[in-house]
């Protein structure tokens, strides 16, 4: 049964739930959706939540892997790659930055955006996301160091921020 | 603890920067999510759980009140004699009325809903009245005798009819 809750500042968590989905699906209309459709599941089933097992953030996060996961499971040609947008010369040194930075960790493997998805976007701790992938903490935190090492790679191999064909394929779970 | 320190320091700055450039939710979708929060279902029933309990509350501190005074007997007290009243007054009429001698000065009368005012005011003999059972011979010497009882011949009207003899059983 629900004890407090889970959506009581809603437009604290939600940023964070875009974040991680945009961080596993790119920005764009996806991540607009699949955010979309997890705060609609989250409001609905808000009695279910329970504090003990877990916090507000672990709960919604579990809630976007599964529309994540039905997502994909709807559309087989999902691309991993963000969205092209525009790049222009006058685009300021920040957008290109961040840019640069969403594409690489686009070129991560699904199990290192997952983490860094989980880590830098919805903000948990290595425990929470202990809790939500079934690992111990530090396993997440040697798995987060070895994702960062793999991004920090793809980010000095691509500092121009050119899209590079995807080597790790559809996104599944 | 140096190789740790060194870890974590290690990829800070790109640390920040994920933190720093994260992706962020367009402005128009955040108001739209934040708008489409429904209230808490359960926020009108914790008040209204709320409202019983202060009342709840308050019912105990008067009756703790009323405990330290003796309010509790004597509220007793008076409930006990307003329904033994109460049962009087309903019980009445089903009640056979109790006959008495003509001569007697019992307040028994008639009520237009058929009960009885003795009910009321006096369900029994006055103590002065009840050893003294005047008239229709039995046992007065001071009221005129008209022979055994049921016999009102001379005095129509003012004896009870006798009670039947009681039938004993053959052998």
């Amino acid at each position: 049964m629900a004890r407090g809750d889970p959506l009581a500042r809603p437009e604290k968590l939600i940023p964070l739930v875009y974040a991680y989905v945009a961080y596993r699906l790119g920005s764009g209309p996806d991540a607009d959706d699949v955010t979309s459709e997890t705060m609609e599941h989250a409001y609905r089933y808000r009695e279910r939540y329970d504090s003990a097992k877990g916090e507000p953030m672990a709960w919604l996060i579990g809630i976007a892997r599964n529309c994540i996961a039905d997502l994909v499971a709807r559309r087989d040609d999902i691309v991993d790659e963000p969205a092209p947008e525009s790049v222009t010369e006058e685009m300021e040194e920040q957008a290109m930055r961040r840019l640069s930075l969403t594409r690489a960790v686009a070129r991560l493997d699904e199990r290192e955006r997952e983490l860094i998805a989980l880590r830098y976007g919805a903000d948990l701790t290595a425990r929470q996301i202990g809790s939500v992938l079934g690992l111990r903490p530090n396993a997440v935190e040697v798995a987060l160091h070895r994702a960062l090492g793999r991004l920090r790679v793809e980010l000095q191999q691509d500092p121009s921020g050119e899209l590079r064909p995807s080597t790790s394929g559809a996104v599944r779970f | 603890m140096r190789l740790f320190r060194h870890r974590t320091n290690e990829y800070g700055e790109l640390e920040c920067q994920l933190r720093s450039d994260r992706p962020r939710p367009s402005r128009e979708l955040l108001d739209q999510l934040v708008a489409d929060a429904p209230a808490r279902p359960g926020t009108r029933g914790n008040l209204v759980a709320g409202r019983l309990a202060l009342a709840g509350l308050l019912t105990l501190i008067l009756l703790g009140a009323l405990a330290a005074t003796g309010g509790v007997g004597q509220v007793a007290s008076g409930g006990r004699f307003a329904a033994e009243q109460v049962k009087a007054v309903v019980a009445a009429p089903f009640t056979t009325p109790k006959k008495t001698g003509s001569t007697s000065t019992s307040t028994n009368a008639a009520v237009p809903n058929g009960g009885s005012l003795s009910a009321l005011a006096a369900p029994a003999d006055p103590p002065g009245q009840d050893q003294y059972k005047p008239g229709c011979g039995r046992g007065d010497p001071n009221e005129p005798h008209t022979g055994p009882p049921g016999n009102h011949n001379g005095f129509p009207g003012r004896c009870p009819p006798s009670a039947p003899p009681p039938v004993t059983p053959l052998p």
